[in-house]
């Protein structure tokens, strides 16, 4: 082989080397790029799920007021059994674009000072809102811990808010 | 330039081009925790501990708040009888009843937690009521959020004649 078609063979062989590391770069930044999108999706959804918590916590159809102040963290058990036909005959002309497809649920763990048998906990789940996604790809439930005030007895209950939220 | 140096200064391009290349990747995997799993955390543990200390229990023909029996503990810590008799004292009747509905919520969500309550005067700390989850044999766990991302209910508070009470709830992952 003459020193002409030594130095083609080399300058072939550098190129061919300098290509497959573009394709490999290319590669890299494809995958790079599809996780990245699917992790600001799953950034959007996780935000979505806290926002609608939020929402809730904070409704006024919801939440306990003493001589019209706000009571932080808690929920009026007479308010949640009147809401509950309020949203349900409301969901489409407007909680929808609250809450989208979501569901909401308050429980309840304690009546009149004393826990609730497990096999009443069923009996004592008070469904807010009800409209889940029948084919999703992911659902994220957010859970949190509330007093639960009987404003005809006076007493407050312990329980918790589940807002399960889907894409 | 000597072949040897082109050598070299493509040997030191490849290096810096390998580390970019780490870096890149390290960005990449070490991720920080997401916000709504902050924002969860910490709303929780705040919301559990102002909720333990309204929701009212019931104590023979008495309701009362979490904050009342925590009240009544100190008395008992003090040495005498407390005002109230649920069954066992009042610091082991909160134990209980916190207990169980820890065990119906942040048991059965995955988190970890620790709840303390402490009797603070000027001269001394009293630890009253210490809480954690149970491990398969029913003994409380040791330190559940040692090494783990916390978050605090921050201290809560309740002033007495004989000094303070200080009730404070970490939860982890």
């Amino acid at each position: 082989m003459k020193k002409a078609q030594m130095k083609m063979m080399e300058t072939i062989a550098i190129i061919f080397i300098f290509f497959v590391l573009v394709l490999f770069g290319i590669i890299f930044f494809y995958q790079y790029s599809k996780v990245s999108i699917n992790e600001r999706n799953e950034q959007f959804f996780a935000e979505r799920a806290m926002r609608t918590t939020l929402k809730v916590l904070f409704m006024p159809e919801l939440i306990c007021t003493d001589h019209g102040r706000i009571e932080q963290n808690c929920f009026d058990l007479q308010k949640i059994g009147a809401a509950k036909e309020v949203i349900e005959r409301n969901t489409e002309d407007y909680y929808f674009n609250l809450f989208s497809y979501a569901e909401i649920t308050v429980h309840q763990l304690t009546k009149d000072g004393m826990m609730i048998p497990p096999a009443e906990l069923d009996a004592n789940k008070h469904l807010i809102y009800s409209n889940p996604k029948l084919v999703f790809t992911k659902k994220e439930p957010t859970y949190f811990i509330l007093t639960l005030k009987d404003d005809i007895t006076g007493h407050y209950d312990f329980g918790y808010l589940n807002v399960t939220v889907y894409s | 330039m000597k072949k040897a140096q082109t050598e070299m200064i493509g040997l030191v391009i490849i290096v810096i081009l390998i580390t970019l290349g780490m870096l890149f990747a390290a960005q990449f995997a070490l991720n920080d925790d997401p916000e709504k799993k902050i924002f969860t955390r910490k709303g929780l543990a705040y919301s559990t501990m102002s909720t333990i200390l309204v929701t009212e229990f019931q104590c023979n023909d008495n309701m009362l708040s979490g904050k009342e029996l925590l009240e009544d503990c100190v008395n008992v810590e003090l040495g005498g009888m407390g005002r109230y008799s649920c069954g066992g004292d009042s610091c082991e009747y909160f134990e209980s009843q916190v207990s169980a509905l820890f065990s119906e919520t942040l048991d059965k969500w995955g988190k970890n937690y620790e709840f303390t309550s402490k009797w603070i005067t000027g001269t001394e700390d009293r630890e009253l009521i210490t809480i954690t989850p149970k491990n398969s044999e029913r003994e409380e766990i040791a330190n559940p959020c040692k090494g783990k991302d916390i978050d605090t209910s921050n201290p809560f508070p309740i002033s007495l004649e004989s000094g303070l009470i200080q009730t404070l709830l970490l939860i982890c992952d």
